[in-house]
């Protein structure tokens, strides 16, 4: 077993779980059991899709069984009322529910929080009422009746079994699908957004298209699990996919353990027949399983899955036999030439102005520092640059593109990294999963993206942590870390958020080291700190603010003994000392 | 020009229901605050407060006892909802917390689904008179509580700035951590909140149940209104969730009024998705955008 790549048993398990659930027929005899099952496999598929949005990018969907019903209404009006063949009309229920999930997402998708949540709880409210109000077609409380079955040619899906094998030719690709997302580079990408948009922002995740689509790709498949169940049961009322049904899929997700995709499958299949288990006391089921999400959430969110350990999605491989090669982005040209020119940047919070007229320009392999008294703006300063606070006025042009009114992720694919004051590392993501989060951003393929994490690693010495998770090792490693997350995309432009806190002497000395390398191969650096035995050896020019305002420039020597830098560190009487 | 004229009545039927909705805006804007948590077991308070005090009634306790004693049920229940939730595993994030509460309030709705059925319930408070004010007749039961609500406003606005557990509720809001600095424990906050909000919820049953009816299933559509209102009002701000809660019920009426009252359940999505898509952070609030902006 050694022998086998992780890789490989991984890319197994998909084709393993669609064994197990192509067999269940061949020992099911009964029609009333394989029903159970078929209805399993239409829940896998919702699930599948719930888990890619919750699970994985952590957004909550309390109304997924609206986009069922949207799905099977859709699918039974248009071949019951027009006369369509249930194949032609899937498409369109799918796109139809695709629609109105974008509708849905864009306003609440924008926020932080759980306005989704809210708006999927409300929108089944509006969507029942619709076809309440819209009886005369809907059939509403009443329901469709006489909806044709699926035909495959001519021959009428009749057979439970056929229906079955019908379901699951369905769950198969959506099961793929999902579990490549799940183990690809997007999914690092939802996994960032679920533990931290400020910090997949600045990792070059377009945190909101992301979420959206997801969400969008999510109700996709519900809607066509919507169409699937219509055409079995030939019957759907308003209220078949309530609430109800809606938190069901939530318990059978987090029951599997969400942010897994097998987890989820066995969710279902565990809570399907357990339900069918509590057939006597249906009225009894909210409040058991109510309290079994809760429960669930408060002792351990992992659910089954959670009690196996999740396998890295990535690992960086053997050790690289040739030096790691120049970090630097393609397209700068080497020393000297001017990468990041920010002019007249103000930024006010209510009546106070943290940081104005902030102007610099920046040189391939130079380094920068901004120093200045607590509160002085100088992480207002770095946010402004980044792009992670909106300037009201002035530019940031980048390597000869104006980015000021871009968002944080644009500015980092466009070459400008940041790291953070305190590491904010992806904590469900291993230390090399990180890096290649870093590296994951553009259009470059797998194979680069990996190779650039793996060089970054050797750079940095991380390659004995690569596989542990941040919370496993020390602080000069995380540290080292978050460098390495900004360098693995490339930065002409790397901003350095008081990268010395917190480290030793010895630490600092080595940190040193990495940066004048870093400076050498033409990395431009911006570097907050108030370690000055950091800063003052390696600076160029420094830069010092006070009150949001620039009060001096220039190279280590004259801004140490500048007046209005000494007194506005050390007081007023400083400047008489 | 008819419908000008039903205008005023189609106001003052929102009023009543409106306040409640307030109330239960207040509730979730004071447990955001202190932890950042949007409890979706919310219009539970309310169901429970309403169908207690339908039992308490039934049992034939006098209403000056009975009505302050479901309150106080409703205030232990929220207490308890607190406590379960500190049993969370150490590092459990907000959706976490958020979960837990979808899972209670779905235990909670399925327990008062055993002990009261599905039916409308109701008990007799309010005495049958009421003033016609402009155009619009209004109830004893609607000016009740409206009055009730600008009273709780009024003391919820004397805890918060007045009392000393109030300015540390509010520092708490701020910044738990520098809360904690100066000795204010965030969990004892984070109690206090939900002792207040069970409170309101509770209060808004008891005094909704009368003239409009309660039902075991309404609780989760009591929480959309009472999100949607906070969002109106802006999430962060208590005062501003019940002017919130005012506006939706007003909306709702205006509406059911002048539109249909089929929709009657789906305006306050529709009002919070224009909310969210115009102004997210609300009249009187703040928000986080994805962007970061």
């Amino acid at each position: 077993m050694n022998m086998l790549p992780p890789s490989f048993l991984r890319n197994l398990a998909p084709f393993v779980i669609l064994l197990v659930l192509a067999v269940v027929p061949l020992w099911t005899t009964d029609d009333y059991a394989l029903g159970v099952w078929t209805f399993i496999l239409l829940n896998i598929l919702v699930v599948l899709g719930l888990d890619l949005l919750l699970g994985y990018a952590g957004q909550l969907s309390l109304g997924h069984g609206a986009f069922v019903a949207v799905g099977a209404f859709a699918s039974a009006l248009l071949t019951t009322r027009a006369g369509w063949s249930g194949w032609a009309a899937m498409p369109v229920a799918v796109v139809l529910a695709a629609l109105l999930a974008a509708a849905l997402a864009i306003p609440t998708l924008r926020l932080r929080g759980y306005y989704l949540a809210m708006a999927t709880l409300g929108f089944p409210v509006l969507f029942d009422a619709v076809i309440r109000v819209g009886s005369m077609w809907s059939g509403g409380a009443s329901g469709v009746t006489a909806i044709p079955r699926l035909s495959i040619g001519s021959a009428v899906l009749r057979d439970p079994k056929d229906y079955y094998w019908l379901v699951l030719g369905f769950v198969a690709p959506v099961l793929l699908v999902t579990w490549w997302i799940a183990n690809s580079r997007l999914g690092l990408k939802l996994r960032a957004i679920h533990a931290d948009e400020t910090a997949a922002l600045s990792r070059g995740v377009p945190v909101v298209r992301l979420k959206v689509g997801i969400f969008v790709l999510s109700a996709s498949i519900a809607a066509l699990s919507g169409c699937l169940y219509v055409h079995q049961v030939q019957f759907v009322a308003a209220g078949t996919f309530g609430l109800q049904y809606s938190l069901m899929l939530v318990v059978m997700l987090v029951a599997g353990g969400m942010g897994r995709i097998w987890g989820g499958v066995a969710g279902v299949v565990l809570l399907g027949w357990l339900s069918e288990l509590l057939r006597g006391v249906t009225s009894w089921q909210p409040v058991l399983f109510g309290a079994l999400l809760a429960g669930l959430m408060l002792v351990s969110a992992g659910g089954v899955a959670g009690l196996f350990r999740r396998r890295p999605i990535f690992s960086p491989g053997p050790l690289a036999v040739r030096a790691p090669p120049l970090l630097l982005r393609p397209g700068v040209s080497g020393a000297g030439g001017e990468v990041l020119r920010v002019n007249g940047l103000l930024r006010r919070f209510g009546g106070v102005t943290a940081v104005s007229g902030l102007s610099l320009n920046l040189r391939a392999g130079e380094i920068r520092a901004i120093i200045g008294p607590n509160g002085a703006g100088k992480s207002t300063a770095l946010a402004l640059i980044s792009g992670a606070l909106r300037s009201e006025k002035g530019s940031v042009v980048l390597l000869g593109r104006e980015c000021v009114s871009m968002t944080a992720d644009r500015r980092t694919l466009g070459g400008l990294s940041r790291t953070f004051q305190h590491p904010r590392l992806i904590p469900s993501l291993t230390v090399f999963e990180n890096i290649c989060l870093g590296s994951s951003g553009g259009a470059k393929s797998l194979r680069d993206s990996l190779s650039t994490a793996r060089d970054v690693l050797d750079r940095l010495k991380l390659r004995t942590v690569a596989q542990r998770f941040p919370d496993e090792i020390n602080h000069y490693q995380r540290r080292l870390t978050e460098i390495g997350v900004a360098l693995a995309s490339h930065p002409a432009v790397l901003l350095l958020d008081e990268p010395a806190a917190g480290l030793s002497t010895a630490e600092i000395d080595q940190l040193a080291q990495l940066l004048r390398q870093l400076r050498d191969n033409g990395i431009a650096i911006i570097l907050v700190d108030h370690v000055m035995d950091l800063v003052i050896p390696l600076a160029d020019q420094i830069l010092v603010l006070e009150q949001g305002r620039p009060i001096a420039s220039g190279d280590a020597h004259s801004v140490v003994n500048n007046d209005r830098v000494r007194s506005a560190y050390l007081g007023e009487a400083a400047t008489y000392a | 020009m008819e419908w000008l004229i039903s205008l005023p009545q189609f106001l003052a039927g929102g009023l009543a229901i409106g306040a409640v909705y307030g109330l239960i805006a207040a509730g979730f804007s004071l447990i955001y605050n202190a932890s950042r948590v949007i409890n979706f077991a919310q219009g539970q308070f309310v169901v429970y407060g309403g169908l207690l005090a339908v039992s308490v009634v039934g049992l034939g306790w006098p209403r000056t006892i009975g009505l302050p004693v479901v309150v106080v049920l409703c205030v232990v229940l929220g207490a308890a909802l607190q406590a379960v939730l500190t049993t969370a595993r150490k590092g459990s994030n907000e959706l976490t917390f958020v979960m837990v509460t979808i899972g209670i309030g779905m235990a909670l709705q399925g327990l008062a689904h055993q002990a009261w059925g599905t039916d409308y319930l109701t008990y007799t408070l309010y005495p049958d008179a009421g003033v016609r004010i402009g155009g619009a007749f209004l109830n004893v039961a609607t000016l009740t509580i409206v009055a009730v609500t600008v009273a709780v406003c009024v003391a919820l606005w004397a805890f918060l700035y007045r009392s000393i557990w109030g300015k540390a509720m509010r520092a708490c809001a701020a910044d738990p951590r520098v809360a904690q600095t100066v000795g204010i424990q965030p969990r004892r906050m984070i109690l206090l909140a939900y002792i207040a909000s069970a409170g309101l919820g509770g209060l808004a049953g008891v005094l909704v149940t009368p003239p409009l009816m309660m039902s075991s299933e309404y609780g989760v559509l009591l929480t959309i209104k009472g999100f949607t209102a906070a969002i109106v009002g802006g999430l962060t701000n208590p005062f501003g969730a019940v002017i919130g809660g005012v506006l939706l019920g007003l909306f709702e009426g205006l509406c059911v009024g002048m539109v249909s009252s089929d929709f009657q359940d789906a305006y306050a999505f529709i009002a919070l998705m224009i909310v969210l898509l115009l102004r997210p952070q609300g009249l009187f609030g703040q928000v986080q955008m994805s962007s970061a902006r």
